[in-house]
Protein backbone atom coordinates (compact mmCIF):
# COMPACT_ATOMS: atom_id res chain seq x y z
CA UNK A 1 0.00 0.00 0.00
CA UNK A 2 1.52 3.31 -1.06
CA UNK A 3 0.76 6.48 0.85
CA UNK A 4 1.61 9.04 -1.78
CA UNK A 5 -0.27 9.59 -5.00
CA UNK A 6 1.51 9.51 -8.33
CA UNK A 7 1.72 11.54 -11.50
CA UNK A 8 2.45 9.75 -14.75
CA UNK A 9 2.09 10.42 -18.44
CA UNK A 10 -0.60 8.37 -20.16
CA UNK A 11 -2.01 7.72 -23.60
CA UNK A 12 -5.79 7.77 -23.06
CA UNK A 13 -6.52 6.73 -26.64
CA UNK A 14 -4.67 3.44 -26.34
CA UNK A 15 -6.34 2.77 -23.02
CA UNK A 16 -9.80 3.18 -24.50
CA UNK A 17 -8.76 1.17 -27.55
CA UNK A 18 -7.51 -1.77 -25.48
CA UNK A 19 -10.58 -1.66 -23.26
CA UNK A 20 -12.77 -2.24 -26.31
CA UNK A 21 -10.80 -5.07 -27.91
CA UNK A 22 -11.92 -8.67 -28.04
CA UNK A 23 -9.59 -11.62 -27.42
CA UNK A 24 -8.14 -11.72 -30.93
CA UNK A 25 -7.73 -7.96 -30.91
CA UNK A 26 -5.75 -8.14 -27.68
CA UNK A 27 -3.47 -10.80 -29.11
CA UNK A 28 -2.91 -8.85 -32.35
CA UNK A 29 -2.10 -5.68 -30.43
CA UNK A 30 0.31 -7.58 -28.20
CA UNK A 31 2.15 -8.83 -31.27
CA UNK A 32 2.21 -5.38 -32.89
CA UNK A 33 3.63 -3.73 -29.80
CA UNK A 34 5.80 -6.64 -28.67
CA UNK A 35 9.11 -4.78 -29.05
CA UNK A 36 7.81 -2.01 -26.85
CA UNK A 37 6.52 -4.46 -24.27
CA UNK A 38 9.86 -6.30 -24.17
CA UNK A 39 11.63 -3.07 -23.22
CA UNK A 40 9.53 -2.49 -20.11
CA UNK A 41 11.40 -2.80 -16.82
CA UNK A 42 8.24 -3.77 -14.99
CA UNK A 43 4.93 -4.84 -16.46
CA UNK A 44 1.44 -5.92 -15.52
CA UNK A 45 0.71 -8.17 -18.50
CA UNK A 46 1.04 -11.63 -16.97
CA UNK A 47 1.88 -13.40 -20.24
CA UNK A 48 5.08 -11.39 -20.69
CA UNK A 49 6.73 -13.67 -18.16
CA UNK A 50 6.55 -16.39 -20.82
CA UNK A 51 8.48 -14.41 -23.45
CA UNK A 52 11.87 -15.70 -22.40
CA UNK A 53 10.81 -19.25 -23.38
CA UNK A 54 10.11 -18.44 -27.02
CA UNK A 55 7.13 -17.24 -29.03
CA UNK A 56 5.31 -20.57 -29.06
CA UNK A 57 5.35 -20.74 -25.30
CA UNK A 58 4.43 -17.07 -25.02
CA UNK A 59 1.34 -17.60 -27.17
CA UNK A 60 0.26 -20.58 -25.07
CA UNK A 61 0.73 -18.61 -21.87
CA UNK A 62 -1.20 -15.63 -23.27
CA UNK A 63 -4.25 -17.74 -24.09
CA UNK A 64 -3.99 -19.60 -20.83
CA UNK A 65 -4.10 -16.34 -18.89
CA UNK A 66 -6.89 -15.00 -21.08
CA UNK A 67 -9.08 -18.04 -20.42
CA UNK A 68 -8.42 -17.78 -16.71
CA UNK A 69 -8.83 -14.02 -16.25
CA UNK A 70 -9.56 -11.96 -19.40
CA UNK A 71 -9.92 -8.73 -17.40
CA UNK A 72 -6.44 -9.08 -16.01
CA UNK A 73 -4.98 -9.56 -19.51
CA UNK A 74 -6.87 -6.50 -20.68
CA UNK A 75 -5.83 -4.40 -17.67
CA UNK A 76 -2.23 -5.58 -18.07
CA UNK A 77 -2.10 -4.25 -21.62
CA UNK A 78 -3.83 -1.02 -20.67
CA UNK A 79 -1.25 -0.48 -17.97
CA UNK A 80 1.79 -1.51 -19.99
CA UNK A 81 0.89 0.44 -23.13
CA UNK A 82 -1.13 3.26 -21.62
CA UNK A 83 1.15 4.43 -18.80
CA UNK A 84 4.31 6.03 -20.10
CA UNK A 85 7.64 6.45 -18.35
CA UNK A 86 8.13 6.40 -14.60
CA UNK A 87 5.58 7.77 -12.15
CA UNK A 88 6.41 10.74 -9.94
CA UNK A 89 5.45 10.26 -6.27
CA UNK A 90 3.64 13.30 -5.03
CA UNK A 91 1.63 13.98 -1.90
CA UNK A 92 -1.69 15.77 -1.72
CA UNK A 93 -0.11 18.82 -0.13
CA UNK A 94 2.23 19.27 -3.07
CA UNK A 95 -0.62 18.67 -5.51
CA UNK A 96 -2.94 21.04 -3.68
CA UNK A 97 -2.65 23.60 -6.45
CA UNK A 98 -4.72 21.17 -8.50
CA UNK A 99 -6.83 19.51 -5.77
CA UNK A 100 -7.92 22.84 -4.28
CA UNK A 101 -8.81 24.29 -7.67
CA UNK A 102 -12.21 24.10 -9.36
CA UNK A 103 -10.64 22.61 -12.48
CA UNK A 104 -10.16 19.36 -10.56
CA UNK A 105 -13.95 18.98 -10.51
CA UNK A 106 -14.18 18.96 -14.30
CA UNK A 107 -11.69 16.33 -15.33
CA UNK A 108 -12.23 13.00 -17.01
CA UNK A 109 -11.39 10.12 -14.71
CA UNK A 110 -10.32 6.53 -15.27
CA UNK A 111 -13.96 5.52 -14.86
CA UNK A 112 -14.70 7.08 -18.25
CA UNK A 113 -11.73 5.44 -19.97
CA UNK A 114 -11.65 1.98 -18.47
CA UNK A 115 -14.55 -0.34 -17.66
CA UNK A 116 -15.40 -1.62 -14.22
CA UNK A 117 -13.62 -4.90 -13.73
CA UNK A 118 -15.22 -8.07 -12.49
CA UNK A 119 -14.73 -8.23 -8.72
CA UNK A 120 -13.35 -11.76 -9.05
CA UNK A 121 -10.62 -10.62 -11.42
CA UNK A 122 -7.09 -9.63 -10.42
CA UNK A 123 -7.69 -6.50 -12.49
CA UNK A 124 -10.17 -5.34 -9.85
CA UNK A 125 -7.43 -5.55 -7.24
CA UNK A 126 -4.64 -3.99 -9.30
CA UNK A 127 -6.55 -1.34 -11.20
CA UNK A 128 -6.08 2.26 -10.15
CA UNK A 129 -8.29 5.32 -10.01
CA UNK A 130 -6.89 8.41 -11.67
CA UNK A 131 -7.81 11.84 -12.94
CA UNK A 132 -6.83 12.73 -16.49
CA UNK A 133 -4.87 15.97 -16.44
CA UNK A 134 -3.73 18.31 -19.18
CA UNK A 135 -0.84 20.78 -19.20
CA UNK A 136 -2.82 23.50 -17.41
CA UNK A 137 -3.54 21.16 -14.51
CA UNK A 138 0.14 20.31 -14.27
CA UNK A 139 0.92 24.02 -14.15
CA UNK A 140 -1.33 24.25 -11.08
CA UNK A 141 0.69 21.51 -9.40
CA UNK A 142 3.96 23.17 -10.37
CA UNK A 143 2.52 26.37 -8.91
CA UNK A 144 1.82 24.80 -5.52
CA UNK A 145 5.29 23.25 -5.45
CA UNK A 146 6.70 26.73 -6.14
CA UNK A 147 4.54 28.33 -3.43
CA UNK A 148 5.72 25.92 -0.78
CA UNK A 149 9.32 26.48 -1.79
CA UNK A 150 8.85 30.25 -1.38
CA UNK A 151 7.19 29.73 1.99
CA UNK A 152 10.30 27.93 3.17
CA UNK A 153 9.00 24.35 3.17
CA UNK A 154 11.21 21.49 2.04
CA UNK A 155 11.99 21.98 -1.61
CA UNK A 156 11.91 19.19 -4.14
CA UNK A 157 13.55 20.59 -7.28
CA UNK A 158 13.43 17.22 -9.02
CA UNK A 159 9.68 17.07 -8.59
CA UNK A 160 9.22 20.63 -9.83
CA UNK A 161 11.35 19.92 -12.86
CA UNK A 162 9.52 16.67 -13.60
CA UNK A 163 6.11 18.32 -13.42
CA UNK A 164 7.20 21.18 -15.68
CA UNK A 165 8.74 18.69 -18.13
CA UNK A 166 5.52 16.69 -18.17
CA UNK A 167 3.56 19.87 -18.92
CA UNK A 168 5.94 20.69 -21.76
CA UNK A 169 5.56 17.15 -23.14
CA UNK A 170 1.78 17.46 -23.12
CA UNK A 171 1.96 20.78 -24.92
CA UNK A 172 4.17 19.16 -27.57
CA UNK A 173 1.94 16.11 -28.07
CA UNK A 174 -1.79 16.57 -27.96
CA UNK A 175 -2.47 12.82 -27.78
CA UNK A 176 -0.89 12.52 -24.37
CA UNK A 177 -2.22 13.40 -20.95
CA UNK A 178 -1.06 12.98 -17.36
CA UNK A 179 -2.71 10.79 -14.75
CA UNK A 180 -3.08 11.88 -11.15
CA UNK A 181 -3.22 8.40 -9.63
CA UNK A 182 -4.90 8.08 -6.25
CA UNK A 183 -3.28 5.53 -3.98
CA UNK A 184 -6.10 3.84 -2.12
CA UNK B 1 -28.17 -5.26 -4.31
CA UNK B 2 -30.85 -7.24 -2.53
CA UNK B 3 -31.61 -5.70 0.87
CA UNK B 4 -32.28 -9.08 2.41
CA UNK B 5 -28.80 -10.40 1.69
CA UNK B 6 -27.11 -7.22 2.89
CA UNK B 7 -29.02 -6.68 6.07
CA UNK B 8 -26.58 -6.33 8.96
CA UNK B 9 -26.92 -8.62 11.92
CA UNK B 10 -29.15 -6.71 14.26
CA UNK B 11 -28.39 -7.49 17.90
CA UNK B 12 -31.23 -8.80 19.99
CA UNK B 13 -32.81 -5.96 21.97
CA UNK B 14 -31.98 -6.10 25.63
CA UNK B 15 -33.98 -4.71 28.52
CA UNK B 16 -32.56 -1.53 30.02
CA UNK B 17 -31.39 -3.19 33.23
CA UNK B 18 -28.90 -5.32 31.28
CA UNK B 19 -26.98 -2.37 29.88
CA UNK B 20 -23.65 -2.08 31.62
CA UNK B 21 -22.46 1.48 31.69
CA UNK B 22 -18.71 1.43 31.64
CA UNK B 23 -17.63 4.68 33.18
CA UNK B 24 -18.73 7.02 35.89
CA UNK B 25 -18.43 10.76 35.31
CA UNK B 26 -19.18 13.54 37.67
CA UNK B 27 -21.16 16.55 36.59
CA UNK B 28 -22.08 19.24 39.00
CA UNK B 29 -21.59 16.80 41.85
CA UNK B 30 -24.13 14.43 40.33
CA UNK B 31 -22.66 11.09 39.36
CA UNK B 32 -23.76 9.93 35.91
CA UNK B 33 -23.41 6.54 34.33
CA UNK B 34 -22.35 6.57 30.69
CA UNK B 35 -21.42 4.12 28.02
CA UNK B 36 -17.90 4.58 26.75
CA UNK B 37 -16.42 1.59 25.00
CA UNK B 38 -13.20 1.29 23.13
CA UNK B 39 -11.67 -1.76 21.53
CA UNK B 40 -8.37 -2.11 19.78
CA UNK B 41 -9.33 -3.81 16.56
CA UNK B 42 -7.69 -3.51 13.20
CA UNK B 43 -10.59 -4.12 10.84
CA UNK B 44 -8.27 -4.37 7.86
CA UNK B 45 -6.22 -7.08 9.51
CA UNK B 46 -9.37 -8.99 10.36
CA UNK B 47 -10.85 -8.50 6.90
CA UNK B 48 -14.04 -7.21 8.50
CA UNK B 49 -16.32 -4.59 7.08
CA UNK B 50 -17.12 -1.52 9.18
CA UNK B 51 -20.87 -1.71 8.57
CA UNK B 52 -21.71 -4.07 11.40
CA UNK B 53 -19.83 -1.83 13.83
CA UNK B 54 -21.69 1.26 12.62
CA UNK B 55 -24.92 -0.70 13.06
CA UNK B 56 -24.12 -1.05 16.78
CA UNK B 57 -23.25 2.59 17.37
CA UNK B 58 -19.47 2.31 16.98
CA UNK B 59 -17.27 4.81 15.19
CA UNK B 60 -13.96 3.94 13.57
CA UNK B 61 -10.51 5.31 14.06
CA UNK B 62 -7.14 3.92 13.15
CA UNK B 63 -6.67 0.60 14.89
CA UNK B 64 -9.71 0.90 17.14
CA UNK B 65 -13.44 1.22 17.37
CA UNK B 66 -15.19 3.48 19.87
CA UNK B 67 -18.64 4.31 21.02
CA UNK B 68 -20.07 6.56 23.64
CA UNK B 69 -23.56 7.71 24.47
CA UNK B 70 -22.61 11.21 25.59
CA UNK B 71 -20.78 14.31 24.58
CA UNK B 72 -19.68 17.36 26.48
CA UNK B 73 -20.74 20.84 25.51
CA UNK B 74 -18.61 23.97 25.79
CA UNK B 75 -19.94 24.61 29.27
CA UNK B 76 -18.72 21.22 30.43
CA UNK B 77 -22.21 19.70 30.63
CA UNK B 78 -22.78 16.09 29.64
CA UNK B 79 -25.59 15.26 27.22
CA UNK B 80 -26.82 11.93 25.98
CA UNK B 81 -26.45 11.58 22.21
CA UNK B 82 -27.80 9.00 19.79
CA UNK B 83 -26.28 7.71 16.54
CA UNK B 84 -28.44 8.75 13.60
CA UNK B 85 -29.00 6.84 10.40
CA UNK B 86 -31.28 6.64 7.37
CA UNK B 87 -32.29 3.95 4.93
CA UNK B 88 -31.10 5.26 1.57
CA UNK B 89 -33.98 3.84 -0.42
CA UNK B 90 -36.56 5.43 1.89
CA UNK B 91 -34.97 8.86 2.27
CA UNK B 92 -37.31 11.59 1.12
CA UNK B 93 -35.87 14.47 -0.85
CA UNK B 94 -38.23 17.31 0.00
CA UNK B 95 -39.05 20.40 -2.00
CA UNK B 96 -36.74 22.52 0.10
CA UNK B 97 -33.89 20.07 -0.49
CA UNK B 98 -34.54 20.22 -4.23
CA UNK B 99 -34.38 24.00 -3.94
CA UNK B 100 -30.99 23.71 -2.28
CA UNK B 101 -29.78 21.55 -5.17
CA UNK B 102 -31.17 24.00 -7.71
CA UNK B 103 -29.73 27.03 -5.90
CA UNK B 104 -26.29 25.44 -6.09
CA UNK B 105 -26.42 24.22 -9.68
CA UNK B 106 -23.75 26.80 -10.55
CA UNK B 107 -21.19 25.07 -8.34
CA UNK B 108 -18.66 22.55 -9.53
CA UNK B 109 -18.88 19.52 -7.29
CA UNK B 110 -16.65 16.46 -7.24
CA UNK B 111 -16.62 13.31 -5.12
CA UNK B 112 -13.26 11.53 -4.92
CA UNK B 113 -10.85 9.86 -2.50
CA UNK B 114 -10.09 12.10 0.46
CA UNK B 115 -6.96 14.18 0.27
CA UNK B 116 -6.11 16.73 2.95
CA UNK B 117 -4.96 20.01 1.42
CA UNK B 118 -4.22 23.54 2.65
CA UNK B 119 -7.49 24.75 1.15
CA UNK B 120 -9.45 22.33 3.31
CA UNK B 121 -7.39 23.10 6.41
CA UNK B 122 -8.05 26.83 6.05
CA UNK B 123 -11.75 26.33 5.47
CA UNK B 124 -12.00 23.93 8.41
CA UNK B 125 -10.28 26.36 10.78
CA UNK B 126 -12.51 29.26 9.76
CA UNK B 127 -15.62 27.08 9.99
CA UNK B 128 -14.75 25.72 13.42
CA UNK B 129 -13.97 29.17 14.83
CA UNK B 130 -17.25 30.48 13.56
CA UNK B 131 -19.44 27.55 14.58
CA UNK B 132 -17.90 26.49 17.85
CA UNK B 133 -16.01 29.59 18.91
CA UNK B 134 -12.66 27.83 19.11
CA UNK B 135 -10.02 26.22 16.93
CA UNK B 136 -10.40 22.50 16.24
CA UNK B 137 -8.68 20.11 18.65
CA UNK B 138 -6.43 18.94 15.84
CA UNK B 139 -5.96 19.89 12.18
CA UNK B 140 -7.33 17.65 9.45
CA UNK B 141 -3.94 16.27 8.49
CA UNK B 142 -3.57 14.95 12.04
CA UNK B 143 -7.14 13.68 12.27
CA UNK B 144 -6.73 11.85 8.96
CA UNK B 145 -3.06 11.14 9.23
CA UNK B 146 -2.97 7.71 7.67
CA UNK B 147 -5.71 7.76 5.05
CA UNK B 148 -4.70 4.57 3.26
CA UNK B 149 -4.69 2.63 6.56
CA UNK B 150 -8.11 3.83 7.70
CA UNK B 151 -10.51 0.90 8.25
CA UNK B 152 -13.05 2.29 5.78
CA UNK B 153 -12.49 4.03 2.48
CA UNK B 154 -12.37 7.79 3.04
CA UNK B 155 -13.99 10.00 0.44
CA UNK B 156 -14.58 13.73 0.03
CA UNK B 157 -17.14 15.87 -1.71
CA UNK B 158 -15.76 19.28 -2.69
CA UNK B 159 -17.85 22.25 -3.84
CA UNK B 160 -16.21 25.01 -5.85
CA UNK B 161 -17.62 28.43 -6.72
CA UNK B 162 -15.63 29.86 -9.63
CA UNK B 163 -12.14 28.83 -8.54
CA UNK B 164 -12.71 28.86 -4.79
CA UNK B 165 -13.34 25.86 -2.55
CA UNK B 166 -16.37 26.88 -0.49
CA UNK B 167 -17.49 23.61 1.06
CA UNK B 168 -16.43 20.04 1.51
CA UNK B 169 -17.49 16.97 3.39
CA UNK B 170 -15.69 13.82 4.42
CA UNK B 171 -17.36 10.44 4.62
CA UNK B 172 -16.42 6.80 5.08
CA UNK B 173 -17.60 4.04 2.78
CA UNK B 174 -18.26 0.52 3.98
CA UNK B 175 -19.60 -2.47 2.11
CA UNK B 176 -23.23 -1.36 2.27
CA UNK B 177 -23.27 1.90 4.24
CA UNK B 178 -21.62 5.25 4.43
CA UNK B 179 -20.78 7.23 7.54
CA UNK B 180 -20.69 11.00 7.25
CA UNK B 181 -17.72 12.29 9.20
CA UNK B 182 -17.56 16.00 8.70
CA UNK B 183 -19.22 18.81 6.79
CA UNK B 184 -17.47 22.17 6.41
CA UNK B 185 -18.57 25.25 4.54
CA UNK B 186 -17.73 28.89 4.09
CA UNK B 187 -19.81 31.21 6.25
CA UNK B 188 -19.60 33.78 3.50
CA UNK B 189 -21.97 31.60 1.47
CA UNK B 190 -24.31 30.58 4.28
CA UNK B 191 -27.37 31.39 2.17
CA UNK B 192 -26.55 28.48 -0.11
CA UNK B 193 -27.25 25.90 2.65
CA UNK B 194 -23.99 24.20 1.82
CA UNK B 195 -24.19 21.83 4.77
CA UNK B 196 -27.44 20.44 3.41
CA UNK B 197 -25.92 20.36 -0.07
CA UNK B 198 -22.98 18.18 0.98
CA UNK B 199 -25.34 15.79 2.75
CA UNK B 200 -27.49 15.55 -0.38
CA UNK B 201 -24.41 14.84 -2.46
CA UNK B 202 -23.36 12.08 -0.08
CA UNK B 203 -26.84 10.61 -0.36
CA UNK B 204 -26.56 10.78 -4.14
CA UNK B 205 -23.28 8.90 -3.95
CA UNK B 206 -24.83 6.26 -1.69
CA UNK B 207 -27.77 5.84 -4.07
CA UNK B 208 -25.53 5.63 -7.13
CA UNK B 209 -23.53 2.84 -5.46
CA UNK B 210 -26.54 0.89 -4.24
CA UNK B 211 -25.72 1.36 -0.56
CA UNK B 212 -28.22 0.67 2.17
CA UNK B 213 -27.61 2.95 5.15
CA UNK B 214 -26.46 6.51 5.61
CA UNK B 215 -25.09 7.34 9.06
CA UNK B 216 -25.05 11.02 9.98
CA UNK B 217 -23.10 11.15 13.20
CA UNK B 218 -24.97 11.65 16.47
CA UNK B 219 -28.22 13.37 17.32
CA UNK B 220 -28.21 15.63 20.37
CA UNK B 221 -31.73 16.79 21.23
CA UNK B 222 -30.35 19.47 23.57
CA UNK B 223 -28.12 21.17 21.02
CA UNK B 224 -29.86 23.15 18.28
CA UNK B 225 -26.89 22.68 15.95
CA UNK B 226 -27.69 18.98 15.61
CA UNK B 227 -31.44 19.25 15.10
CA UNK B 228 -31.08 19.62 11.31
CA UNK B 229 -30.68 15.83 11.19
CA UNK B 230 -34.38 15.44 11.87
CA UNK B 231 -35.17 17.32 8.64
CA UNK B 232 -34.06 14.24 6.74
CA UNK B 233 -36.72 11.57 7.05
CA UNK B 234 -37.30 8.86 7.95
CA UNK B 235 -34.63 9.14 10.65
CA UNK B 236 -33.62 6.30 12.95
CA UNK B 237 -31.82 6.74 16.28
CA UNK B 238 -29.89 4.15 18.21
CA UNK B 239 -31.61 3.23 21.43
CA UNK B 240 -28.63 2.56 23.71
CA UNK B 241 -30.72 0.98 26.41
CA UNK B 242 -32.31 -1.59 24.12
CA UNK B 243 -29.44 -1.77 21.61
CA UNK B 244 -31.58 -1.34 18.54
CA UNK B 245 -32.51 1.30 16.02
CA UNK B 246 -35.88 2.98 16.40
CA UNK B 247 -37.76 5.41 14.19
CA UNK B 248 -37.71 9.09 15.12
CA UNK B 249 -41.50 9.08 15.18
CA UNK B 250 -41.81 6.00 17.37
CA UNK B 251 -43.38 6.47 20.82
CA UNK B 252 -40.24 5.17 22.56
CA UNK B 253 -38.14 7.89 20.84
CA UNK B 254 -39.95 10.82 22.45
CA UNK B 255 -39.46 9.22 25.86
CA UNK B 256 -35.82 8.38 25.10
CA UNK B 257 -34.98 11.94 24.02
CA UNK B 258 -36.41 13.35 27.23
CA UNK B 259 -34.31 11.10 29.42
CA UNK B 260 -31.22 12.71 30.91
CA UNK B 261 -28.07 10.75 31.57
CA UNK B 262 -28.71 8.11 34.22
CA UNK B 263 -27.52 8.99 37.64
CA UNK B 264 -26.03 6.63 40.12
CA UNK B 265 -28.77 5.11 42.18
CA UNK B 266 -31.41 5.46 39.44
Amino acid sequence: MKENDELQLIDPAIMTHVAGLDADGLWQLTLERLDELKRLESFHSPALHGLSYGMEHFEKVFWMFYEEDPDQVRWGLIHDLGFIGKPLRIDAWAASGYLDHAWSADVTTSRELIPEWDEESDAHYFAVLFDVLDADHLDLIAGSLDSFRKLGFADDPAARLTVRTMAKTLRGDSTLRAAYIYQT
Amino acid sequence: MDEETRKPDEPQPQPAWQITPTRKVTWDCIDCLVIEDQELIDLRDRGENPDKYWAEGWTLTLGQVRRSDFNVDQDGRYHRVYPARYWINKLKITKSMRRVLARNSDLKIVTRPLRITPGKENLYLAFHLNRFGCAPREPLNKRYQYIVYHPARLMETCCFLDEELIAFSIFEVGDYSIWSNLGVWSQAHAARSLGTLTILKEIEYARAHGLMHYYLGHYNPRDARYLYKSRFRPLELYDWDNQRWIGFDAPRTAQMLREPLRRRGD
